[in-house]
């Protein structure tokens, strides 16, 4: 290229040309440059004078004698047009064309051949030549106007090589469906890519063919529908999306645009279109309208307030539960106002503190738990939180914020709570009312228990009166009889002494038992007098001397001082300390010991709780035995030393008395019984 | 020296008949019985006793009765009573002095040797 311009320094460069060349034809006033292959010098002479001398145009001619030296030429500079002899040195008849041809595909050849070979030139003409000259034939004009005509339709045939090619390039490139139809709305030309779509092999394949060949009746019938109208009005129809179904069942979205194909004339001889693919877009939108529905749903049926506010805290958006606790019948009667216009102004106030917060950056998101009035006065308790909105660049435009309303919560949480207080309280009030009926219950009980006990003693003590009358005057009868006999048979023999004895003690037994009895049942009454305790069972030791006595007992006292006077029978005390220690000097082996105490304690009610034991160092009681040794004829000893009845008679004796009697056994042995009284 | 004059008035005929044996055996006594209550105070009347032995409980009449009875009468004006009972259950009789309605008492059933005894106690006192 260089040397090119280093060689032709007044000519335009062969890029621009190119671009001359390229653009058209008209415009085309420069020199024509020709390769003139000859290689007979007087024709070569002949024929550049000739074509100087043409006037149509100026010239540039240059000759050469060889196939090679034009093949060097052609490589090098910019010929427009070469004027071929096919019989050269190097190269003879078609092959001459052949060879020059393909080495410049797009340069114009005009074949020269002599007569002889007329043949071989139209044949060149077949394969590319633009045309054929025969030596001798015609003026030099008529090489002028061939060798110009063959340029500008060298020129013309590139420029439209050169559309052919972007329309090519564009009709199988673009992924768009681009198509022509015809009147009747069959294919004259479709795009690649729309051939694809229609499973066919290439484009030609659509030709003839209409859009009931390859959708569904339901886009083919609209589509065609759509066509006839740009047809009839010249209306062209732009941007219409198209839910197309194609005949394999495929559904697809297109973006179309159809438009009136006109002739030169222009009249409608057919359509044209396209139509882009927007399936994707479509499925895309789809699925953020149903998103969008969904948010909208969630939004206008959560009881939630939820709503969004713009920089300046107007509200942009908000639900259905925003708009009724304003009492404003819809979402749009709120959008637009703000918190001032809605709201009390102190409030609105604080709100909006807490929103500017958010709007300067300062937190990404409030939350809180706030109490207000409502309209009617009522305490509502809400809990907020307000989260900022920021654009892609990441500036805050905005706060969206959602008011859950927790009152009935709260309410229920007060309510709650003033109940458990109130449980609390009952619970509490029901324990004590527990405590005091169990206590009642177990007086009840106690006394219930009591009244049994009298009851049975009672009982017991009518039937011994009973009995006693009935049974004492036969045994009073028996006793002097027996007397009366062991008088008048005195020394009749010791047999008869020993069975009026042995008769004797047996009728003392009976008149014991029937005393006991008696013993019970005249417990009924009291005497009541002021006593010193410790004075009765001195008196009852006195009463039981000669027992104590005869078993050598040992008592050992510990018998309060400051006992009070109790008010008491003393006779009948006196009865309970003498079988006491009556059972007790029983039980006792030669040398044992009685211990005695007395002592006070204080008792409920200023009342003083006076306790006396009497322990012995016997065998003690078995552990089955203790809880009967109270019951009337309850006796551990042998049949005949017992009625059984000493203890049941003091445990009557201290119930009339308000007192108690216990016993157990002593861990160092022995049994114990405790006297309770009360002062 | 004279014997003791004893009336004993008791329904219970096998007791006072065996209660007579004893006494007279003992030789001090001069005993009548009589087995009717309301009998009691012509019997004394007519009889004259140093002492009563008198029974508590009687079927016809009742020993208060009787014993009133025989105080009004002018004749028995140093007239002891014993009472004899078989019947301890009269209240607080087993808690009393040894005494019913201030006069003294004897249980049933009773060895003669100390029926005996407390007689002459109450002849002696």
């Amino acid at each position: 290229m260089l040397r090119l311009d280093r060689e032709q320094p007044t000519h335009m460069k062969t890029a621009e040309r190119r671009d001359l060349k390229d653009s058209t034809v008209i415009r085309m006033t420069s020199v024509i440059w020709v390769l003139l292959v000859e290689d007979n010098p007087a024709d070569a002479r002949l024929t550049e004078v000739s074509l100087a001398e043409s006037g149509i145009c100026g010239f540039q001619t240059r000759v050469v004698g060889t196939l090679a030296e034009a093949l060097m030429v052609i490589a090098e500079e910019p010929v427009d047009v070469a004027v071929l002899d096919l019989g050269l040195p190097d190269s003879l008849g078609l092959a001459t064309f052949q060879k020059l041809h393909a080495a410049a595909p797009g340069l114009p050849i005009i074949v020269r051949s002599g007569q002889a070979d007329g043949d071989l030139a139209i044949q060149a003409v077949k394969e590319g030549a633009q045309d054929y000259l025969t030596k001798g034939e015609g003026g030099g004009d008529l090489l002028a106007r061939a060798v110009r005509y063959a340029v500008e339709r060298q020129r013309i045939e590139t420029a439209l090589e050169r559309e052919r090619e972007l329309f090519r390039t564009l009709m199988d490139n673009i992924p768009d469906s681009i198509y022509f139809k015809d009147l009747k709305s069959r294919f004259l030309r479709i795009s690649r890519s729309q051939a694809t779509m229609f499973g066919f092999k290439g484009p030609e394949e659509a030709i003839g063919k209409s859009d009931f060949d390859v959708f569904t009746e339901d886009h083919a019938r609209p589509a065609f529908e759509d066509e006839q109208e740009v047809i009839r009005t010249g209306e062209p129809l732009v941007g219409k999306i198209e839910r197309e179904t194609l005949a394999d069942g495929r559904l697809r979205w297109a973006l179309t645009t159809k438009m009136p194909f006109r002739d030169k004339k222009g009249r409608i001889i057919g359509t044209f279109g396209i139509s882009k693919n927007v399936t994707e877009i479509k499925l895309i939108e789809e699925v953020l309208e149903r998103e969008r529905n969904l948010l909208r749903a969630l939004i206008d049926a959560l009881p939630d307030h939820i709503y969004v506010k713009d920089a300046s805290l107007r509200f942009v958006l908000c639900n259905h539960a925003v708009a009724n606790f304003f009492g404003l019948g819809s979402p749009d009667a709120i959008v637009g106002k703000s918190d001032f216009d809605l709201l009390p102004q102190d409030l609105a106030q604080q709100f909006a503190e807490e929103e500017k917060t958010l709007l300067r950056g300062e937190a990404p998101s409030v939350t809180r738990e706030a109490g207000f009035a409502d309209r009617d006065g009522r305490t509502h308790w809400v809990i907020t939180t307000k989260v900022a909105l920021r654009d892609h660049q990441g500036r805050v435009t905005g706060l969206v914020g959602i008011n859950r309303d927790i009152s009935e919560r709260k309410w229920a949480e007060e309510q709650l709570s003033a109940l458990n207080v109130e449980l609390a309280r009952s619970q509490k009030e029901t324990s004590v009312a527990n405590a005091s009926l169990k206590r009642a219950n177990d007086e009840l009980k106690e006394a219930q228990a009591k009244l049994i006990q009298i009851e049975k003693m009672e009982s017991i003590g009518r039937l011994a009166a009973g009995v006693a009358h009935e049974v004492k005057n036969p045994l009073a009868t028996l006793l002097m009889g027996l007397d009366y006999l062991a008088e008048s048979s005195a020394g009749k023999g010791e047999d008869v002494a020993m069975t009026i004895a042995q008769m004797q003690e047996a009728i003392k037994r009976a008149d014991a038992i029937i005393h006991g009895l008696l013993d019970v049942a005249s417990s009924g009454e009291l005497e009541i007098a002021e006593a010193r305790l410790n004075a009765i069972i001195e008196q009852a030791l006195v009463l039981m001397y000669h027992e104590l006595q005869q078993k050598r007992i040992h008592i050992v006292k510990h018998l309060a001082g400051d006992l009070p006077c109790l008010r008491l029978d003393r006779r009948k005390i006196e009865q309970v300390f003498i079988n006491l220690f009556s059972n007790a000097i029983a039980v006792m082996k030669l040398d044992g010991e009685l211990r005695l105490t007395t002592s006070a304690t204080a008792a409920d009610g200023g009342r003083q709780k006076i306790t006396a034991t009497v322990e012995d160092n016997g065998p003690g009681v078995p552990a089955d035995v203790l809880p009967r040794v109270f019951d009337p004829f309850f006796s551990t000893k042998p049949t005949g030393m017992g009625q059984g009845l000493g203890l049941a008679v003091a445990r009557n004796i201290l119930d009339m008395h308000g007192g108690k009697i216990e016993m157990s056994n002593r861990p160092e042995g022995g049994a114990r019984v405790t006297l309770t009284l009360y002062s | 020296m004279a014997k003791k004059r004893i009336l004993v008035v008791d329904d219970e005929v096998g007791f006072t008949n065996l209660l007579r044996l004893n006494l007279e055996k003992d030789g001090r006594y001069e005993v009548r019985i009589e087995n009717q209550g309301a009998k009691a105070v012509d019997a004394a009347r007519e009889f004259q006793p140093d002492l009563v032995l008198l029974d508590i409980i009687m079927p016809e009449k009742d020993s208060g009765e009787v014993l009133a009875d025989l105080q009004r009468e002018p004749s028995l004006k140093d007239l002891r009573v014993l009472f004899l009972t078989a019947t301890v259950s009269i209240k607080g009789v087993a808690q009393r002095d040894g005494t019913i309605r201030g006069m003294p008492f004897v249980a049933k059933p009773v060895e003669p040797k100390k029926l005996i005894r407390r007689i002459e106690e109450e002849l002696n006192s």
